[in-house]
């Protein structure tokens, strides 16, 4: 995604920032005093922690997180529109690292692993350009990007492997029966019927531990594996409401393209 | 549609009764939440969460033994019904020790 | 000074990696010290719905004391984005998510620390200063909160009371008409 700025698929990042962004301002008003994330209950929150995680946790109320995400929202667009490899798609891209870093210790908890990553990707490429922005030095980032994606997924998967639930079926009926990820007629179709659970158990469980194979795999079965993570995050996207995976790991995939097609 | 959802997805007045009976139930007989919780898996991953819950902050008291030895005097020395602010010096008091 | 800047870099994407690594092991254990000085989650955790997969929602419920009587418990009810939407847009996640992570934090420090000193825990007073910002009849004495879980049943939805806070006295100065 760094070594190739010019690709529009190297910038999908970007707009999973624009989606929180208008996420964030939505919610704007949980920011104000009494609130949950207000300045006293993140204070309390981090009270107990050292220095280094209080940075800029009881900084700016609503107002100042509002004026942060619309600075997200239009420098995120601006390296959508510019590219990573323009000085103004440079300069778009550091501001998201300044906006989200800021979100991220504000807000302290509610975070997602696809913020996650979004972060990582971004703190990488103040790392790249830190180190001048060279060509060495993007591919040098997409690899840590894709070394990244990576382990996410092996780790994942093997985690589920260990768990008798998830290797026996039920966790979809499972987390599908929740409000907050499910839909209750999904939960009931996978309860009624335990084969199709386990099969979308191990489906995920066996795509999550092959895809390190995507860095050397031939082309045929490298697509098939980026394909998988695509569909993949679209149908949780659409039937889990988990949005932003979409963008923050299909995001990262042409990282990933870039390092196979380095190391063939 | 959007109010008919949030009413369902609310928890409603007869739950909220039922948890309040089943409250009064364990505390009349003497026992805890703790006793009877089902399915407490305090390590139950979300899709977006472990790395959160396991931020420092809440690992104070595993920092070393002896500011869970203090977490614990402390603790037991706090009066029923304390208040939030009386909590917080509590706290205070070990993390400005520690 | 290109390569030396170049080097530089892949030698902490190198390290960074490595931590990253080790810390998918036992939940983190082995990285445990050295996250607790890096900020904003750089040492990532990659489990995702896993091992254990979420199974219920997290709601918090509180009440208040007047006199000697209990009001009824009300629910902080933060919303779920319809499915139709959620695809696209979905903030009332963060929300939610904010009380998943509190309460899996308070419920670890419960079952770790068998004493009241889950009262001390960041979870627990960050969670009792919340429901104490919520809007309150006048002359309110003391509060209390609990977290309840709930998940799809055959007929109804299913309510378990997982976690009762102790009761605490209500002493700030303003009341907050509600």
């Amino acid at each position: 995604m760094f070594a190739n700025p010019a690709l529009l698929v190297s910038r999908l990042l970007f707009v999973g920032l624009i989606v929180e962004a208008f996420e964030i301002f939505r919610l704007r008003r949980f920011f104000d005093d009494n609130e949950m994330f207000s300045r006293s209950a993140v204070a309390i929150l981090t009270g107990a922690a050292r220095w280094q995680i209080r940075i800029g946790a009881t900084v700016g109320g609503s107002r100042a997180v509002t004026v942060a995400m619309a600075g997200q929202a239009f420098a995120a667009m601006l390296v959508i529109v510019e590219g990573t490899h323009t000085r103004t798609g440079i300069f778009s891209a550091l501001i998201c690292l300044i906006t989200n870093g800021y979100l991220r210790a504000r807000r302290q908890i509610g975070g997602s692993g696809a913020e996650q990553l979004t972060f990582i990707v971004l703190v990488t490429f103040g790392l790249v350009i830190l180190a001048g922005g060279t060509d060495g030095a993007r591919r040098l980032g997409d690899a840590f990007i894709a070394a990244q994606v990576v382990l996410a997924y092996f780790a994942s998967g093997v985690s589920k492997v260990a768990s008798p639930i998830w290797r026996n079926g039920g966790a979809m009926a499972g987390i599908l029966s929740t409000e907050g990820y499910g839909i209750p007629s999904f939960a009931k179709l996978l309860a009624r019927h335990p084969e199709v659970d386990r099969l979308l158990c191990w489906s995920v469980i066996g795509w999550e531990i092959a895809f390190p194979l995507v860095l050397v795999a031939p082309k045929p079965l490298m697509i098939a594996l980026l394909t998988g993570g695509v569909v993949f995050h679209v149908s949780c996207a659409v039937v889990m409401g988990l949005n932003r995976f979409v963008w923050a790991f299909c995001g990262c995939y042409p990282a990933v393209w870039a390092t196979a097609m380095l190391l063939r | 549609m959007r109010s008919e959802q949030e009413k369902k997805s609310r928890l409603m007045a007869v739950e909220l009764a039922a948890i309040d009976l089943t409250i009064t139930a364990l505390q009349a007989g003497g026992r805890k939440i703790d006793d009877v919780a089902k399915d407490d898996n305090p390590r139950e991953q979300w899709a977006q969460g472990w790395a959160d819950a396991h931020h420092p902050f809440v690992e104070l008291t595993e920092r070393d033994r002896e500011i869970i030895a203090q977490i614990k005097v402390l603790a037991g020395q706090l009066s029923s019904r304390t208040s939030l602010p009386e909590l917080l010096k509590a706290r205070g008091k070990i993390v400005q020790g520690s | 000074m290109g390569d030396v800047r170049l080097n530089a870099i892949a030698a902490v994407f190198a390290v960074w990696w490595v931590i990253s690594a080790c810390n998918q092991f036992r939940s983190g254990a082995w990285t445990l010290r050295l996250r607790r000085y890096v900020p904003l989650g750089l040492i990532p955790l990659w489990t995702f719905f896993a091992p254990n997969p979420a199974r219920v929602d997290s709601r918090l419920i509180w009440r208040e004391e007047h006199g000697s009587r209990w009001d009824c418990w009300r629910e902080l009810h933060l919303g779920f984005a319809p499915a139709k939407s959620r695809w696209l847009v979905n903030p009332e996640l963060i929300l939610n998510k904010a009380v998943v992570d509190l309460v899996s934090s308070l419920l670890r420090v419960r079952l770790e620390q068998q004493d009241r000193s889950a009262l001390l825990s960041s979870a627990y007073l960050t969670l009792l200063s919340i429901v104490l910002t919520q809007p309150r009849r006048t002359g309110s004495s003391s509060i209390q909160f609990a977290i309840v879980r709930t998940s799809a049943g055959t007929h109804a939805r299913r309510v378990d009371v997982a976690f009762l806070s102790e009761v605490h006295d209500i002493v700030d100065s303003v009341t907050h008409v509600c």
